[in-house]
């Protein structure tokens, strides 16, 4: 603002014009340049108000814009370390291409992938890095055409060659609106291993690496396509192990899963490298045979010998932690026909053709035959019938006496199992066959006991009872606490027990060993049954706690015309009476058995001419006479 | 109809002899706007005895009467209608609000009228403590819907300190009065227009209540404008008005402007004379002469009154600072506009009052233009 009333540009133009104020006297004149020089003030005020507000304005919007800026850009720089998070910590390969196809970054996991170091390999073109391991295969061309025309490729699987190998890569390329694009990479390496494994898994039985039931009929019906265009024959043996349950039951199924393992190398060494070894289930395992002639003699002579081989090969005792184990094959066997036939028929006839040869004892092969289907059916009919009559009078006891061969005096009565069936009387063998076969023989068997002991309180004297086990109802769980049970209930005397065992096989078992000194220390005497028969073994003698030994009837029968049978038997009854075992002589049936018998050694006898077998009642009565 | 223009000053009395100014009883109303630094108490009284009229007017930041600003103290239009009534009311706000004041002169309006045709409303208010906006919405609230109210807020030129209202020989502070014209021959027209522009950032209204600003973007709204007026800040709170508020919701299409009434150094508050609600934004605005001009004769344009038989030019003081000596070029601009023969009365006011786009409203930094003409019925 200016001293003067005046405004300077007033005063200044006043000046140039000659005027002085002193000059101006004239009241309008003075007026009017009053009036001129508010105007120059108030334009001042304004402009220095106008320049002031609009320089503050540009400087807050200026600051403004700085902030937003810097806002903008920390918000940019968030967003550049999140995605750089996210790239860097991607479980899949990723790799920024430039349009040009130059690679402009790379994750760690597409580094790893490809074996590539990342400050080397930028700027690099894909396809140096990129290389298949089919020089053929058109994938990095196509995805060279995907990245030039901003489309969106994918390759599922690919195979690669990097710097340490080569590995299955799936690509999927998506371009990007500014210009070239994103690669994803994934190794599909061990997926795809996974896969061939589940594929591996799904055809195969895990224990032993054989092909399972579902990989078998395939094979099957490659066979069967083989033998009608090549003329041959295949044939299907069907394998279960006998006895297997008893050393999964005893050695544990550990145990029993080497044994397995075992018995499958063993089944493929025995066969030829044309066939074909399959594990259908626990411990049945099937063998294809091709090219087979259709010569019915001549591919059975070949079969079996392959099957024989097998048994033979299963038969040798499995060493398992130290411990022998013994198991057996049972085969059964079908071929091909000229009519068609499918895997199922054959799986069913070999089936069919095993159960047959599991009746003729452990070790044993059969060949299918259509008359099986009935022995099959009758034997089901049976089975049937033996579950109906468990609990009813139809099975009941007989019981033969066992006489001193010194005199007549009765020591005691054998108890020998019958059924009345409706149809008629079943022999004793056939049905404990079946039962033992359909799993009933161990409540059979502890149905008839309970009878038995009934009937020994009911004899008098000392007299004594002897009863039959099987090595499987010994070896059965908790059969001692049962029969502990049993005699308990019974009130019997285990003192006048005898328990008979069957000489077999199974008998090498070293728990049943164990079981029976158990028997033998509660009282109870073990007698050898059939001694001398079948599977004959003199260290029974030394490793079993026996107390007895019945020796088999075959020796009476054969003796007579046979210098080598009696010999035999002399023989045996010489070392029973060596280690102290007193010996019951089976199957007398007239004087001069029994003269022989005497001759022999044998203090003890058993046969028709003692005495045959009779219902309790009747036992009870010949006891009275004989005691 | 007929109106006559008349000044005072102490020094040359009466420009002419009121009692020659044609007038009838209940159909005249006198308008008086007077500078406050100059007792004009002797000569309103002359006036309301020598003329049967309703006097009606207020203290001013400067007179408008013709194309002159400030040809004297005191300017009067004294306007008699043919067949038209004329009722007035004034009331004292007497602490109520301005809303409540605006309706108790709505209702007596009303009620002079007798259902007469109330063709329009003229209402002067005291300009320092009375919320404009609310003055007419309590107007509005008590007469017929569609009538125009206009008007404006009285001033006490650059100082902020006292404003005066005149009604029929009498004059008080904090007072509202208006008068009405009854009668279907006789038309208002309107126009209001500003001639401001924004400028800086936009900002937020962070604190306020009412009428009252506190804060713009989390800072003191006083401090703001210090800054912006510099070496002027002395002439606060006048130099606010150089850098008007406009203020807008959300959603509004545009902003309303709101002129400053006073400042608060202790609050660092300002006071608007209209609301300015918390979360709305805002913007400091700047004019030049040019656009100011542009902006009255854009006023006058909108009338639509032709030829005009009274026209009352209400301009805002902020206006008159920024014009300063050349505040007559926009009066100029205006008659330019309505014919230089136009009998026209005014002020520059602390707040103008005006239909704008169908809706009656208080304006700031406007020049509002009411024009008043009545058709003679034919015989």
């Amino acid at each position: 603002m200016n001293a003067s009333p005046w405004h300077r540009t007033l005063l200044r133009q006043m000046a140039r014009t000659g005027l002085i104020p002193d000059d101006v006297t004239d009241e309008r004149f003075a007026a009017l340049l009053q009036r001129v020089s508010l105007s120059y003030d108030d334009a001042d005020k304004q402009r220095y108000l106008h320049d002031r507000a609009f320089s503050l304005a540009s400087q807050e919007m200026q600051d403004l814009y700085d902030r937003l800026q810097e806002a903008s850009q920390s918000e940019a720089t968030v967003q550049r370390d999140r995605l750089k998070a996210v790239f860097d910590t991607a479980a899949t390969g990723l790799i920024v291409l430039e349009d040009n196809g130059q690679i402009f970054d790379l994750n760690p996991v597409a580094e790893m992938i490809l074996g590539l170091d990342h400050d080397t390999q930028v700027a690099e073109p894909i396809g140096s890095v990129l290389v298949t391991a089919d020089p053929e295969d058109p994938s990095t061309v196509d995805l060279q055409h995907a990245i030039a025309t901003g489309e969106n490729w994918r390759c599922s699987d690919v195979l690669l060659m990097t710097r340490t190998g080569t590995l299955s890569a799936s690509l999927l390329f998506r371009p990007m609106a500014s210009g070239g694009g994103v690669l994803a990479i994934e190794d599909i390496t061990e997926r795809k291993k996974a896969q061939a494994e589940l594929i591996w898994r799904a055809n195969h039985d895990s224990l032993t690496g054989l092909q399972n039931r579902a990989s078998l009929v395939d094979q099957i019906n490659r066979g069967l396509q083989r033998a009608r265009r090549y003329g041959t024959s295949v044939a299907v043996l069907f394998i279960d192990l006998d006895r297997f349950k008893r050393v999964n039951d005893t050695l544990g199924h550990a145990a029993g899963d080497v044994l397995l393992v075992e018995c499958a190398r063993r089944i493929g060494s025995a066969i030829r490298e044309v066939d074909t070894i399959a594990r259908i289930g626990g411990d049945e395992f099937v063998v294809l045979c091709e090219n087979l002639t259709t010569d019915s003699a001549a591919r059975e002579r070949d079969t079996r010998e392959i099957a024989t081989r097998i048994i033979k090969a299963v038969d040798e005792p499995f060493m398992l932690d130290g411990t022998p184990a013994y198991v057996e094959a049972s085969i059964g066997i079908t071929f091909s026909q000229g009519s068609p036939v499918g895997p199922d028929t054959l799986l069913r006839d070999a089936d069919i053709a095993l159960y047959e040869a599991k009746q003729s004892g452990g070790s044993a092969l059969a060949f299918y035959d259509d008359s099986m289907i009935d022995r099959m059916q009758y034997a089901l009919e049976l089975e049937r019938q033996l579950r109906r009559a468990l609990p009813t009078d139809e099975l009941w006891m007989a019981y033969q006496p066992i006489l001193a061969l010194d005199g007549d005096n009765v020591i005691g009565y054998e108890a020998l199992a019958r059924w009345n069936s409706p149809q008629g009387p079943i022999g004793p063998e056939e049905f404990i066959a079946t039962a033992e076969t359909a799993g009933l023989l161990n409540d059979l068997g502890r149905r008839l006991i309970r009878r038995s002991l009934h009937f020994l309180n009911d004899l008098p004297g000392d007299l004594r009872l002897f009863i039959n086990m099987s090595p499987s109802q010994i070896a059965a769980d908790g059969i001692i606490e049962w029969f502990d049970e049993a005699l308990e209930d019974t009130g019997a005397d285990p003192r006048r027990l005898v328990i008979e065992i069957t000489e077999t096989a199974a008998l090498a078992d070293f728990r049943i060993g164990q079981r029976l000194a158990e028997f033998q220390s509660r009282g109870i005497a073990i007698a050898l049954d059939d001694f001398g028969s079948g599977h004959s073994s003199l260290s029974s003698l030394r490793t079993l706690p026996l107390n007895l030994i019945k020796l088999d009837r075959s020796f009476l029968n054969s003796t007579v015309d046979d210098p080598r049978a009696e010999s035999l038997a002399r023989m045996l009854c010489d070392l029973g009476h060596a280690l102290g075992i007193s010996i019951i002589a089976e199957g007398i049936e007239d004087d001069d058995q029994r003269r022989f018998a005497q001759d022999m050694g044998c203090q003890y006898g058993q046969g028709i001419l003692l005495g045959p077998p009779t219902t309790a009642d009747q036992a009870l009565e010949h006891a009275a006479r004989h005691v | 109809m007929h109106t006559s223009l008349a000044t005072w000053s102490p020094h040359e009395g009466w420009s002419k002899d009121l009692r020659t100014v044609p007038a009838r009883p209940g159909s005249t109303v006198a308008l008086a706007f007077s500078d406050p630094t100059v007792d004009t108490s002797e000569a309103l009284q002359q006036l309301r005895a020598q003329v049967p009229a309703t006097v009606i007017g207020c203290s001013t930041a400067g007179q408008i009467l013709g194309p002159r600003v400030d040809p004297a103290p005191l300017v009067v239009a004294i306007t008699a209608f043919d067949t038209a009534r004329v009722v007035g009311a004034c009331t004292p706000a007497g602490g109520r609000t301005a809303e409540d004041v605006g309706a108790v002169v709505g209702r007596e309006l009303t009620s002079a009228a007798h259902g007469e045709h109330i063709a329009g409303v003229m209402v002067f208010a005291g300009g320092l403590t009375i919320n404009g906006s609310a003055l007419v919405n309590g107007l509005l609230r008590h007469l017929p819907p569609g009538t125009p109210v206009s008007g404006g807020l009285a001033a006490d030129g650059p100082r902020f300190e006292r404003t005066w209202v005149h009604f029929d020989g009498h004059t008080g502070e904090d007072c509202v009065a208006a008068f009405a014209v009854l009668g279907q021959a006789v038309s208002f027209g309107h126009g209001s227009q500003g001639g401001w522009d924004g400028f800086g950032p936009r900002r937020t209204i962070t604190a306020s209540e009412g009428n009252v600003l506190y804060e713009l973007d989390g800072q003191p709204a006083l401090a703001l404008y210090k800054q912006y007026l510099g070496d002027r800040a002395d002439e606060l709170p006048s130099a606010a008005l150089l850098f008007p508020l406009t203020v807008w919701s959300e959603n509004a299409s545009s902003g309303l402007v709101r002129t400053v009434l006073s400042v608060d150094e202790q609050t660092q508050s300002m006071t608007f004379a209209g609301d300015v609600p918390q979360g709305w934004s805002a913007r400091l605005m700047w004019t030049s002469l040019e656009r100011l001009t542009e902006g009255a004769t854009e006023a006058a344009q909108a009338c639509h009154d032709d030829p005009a038989q009274l026209a009352v030019a209400v301009s805002c003081v902020g206006r008159r600072l920024v014009m300063g000596a050349r505040a007559e070029e926009e009066v100029e601009a205006v008659l330019d506009v309505l014919g230089r023969s136009a009998p026209m009365i005014g002020f520059y006011s602390y707040g103008e009052i005006a239909p704008k786009d169908g809706l009656c409203s208080l304006h700031n930094q406007t020049m509002t233009i009411t024009t008043i003409s009545e058709q003679i019925p034919a015989p």
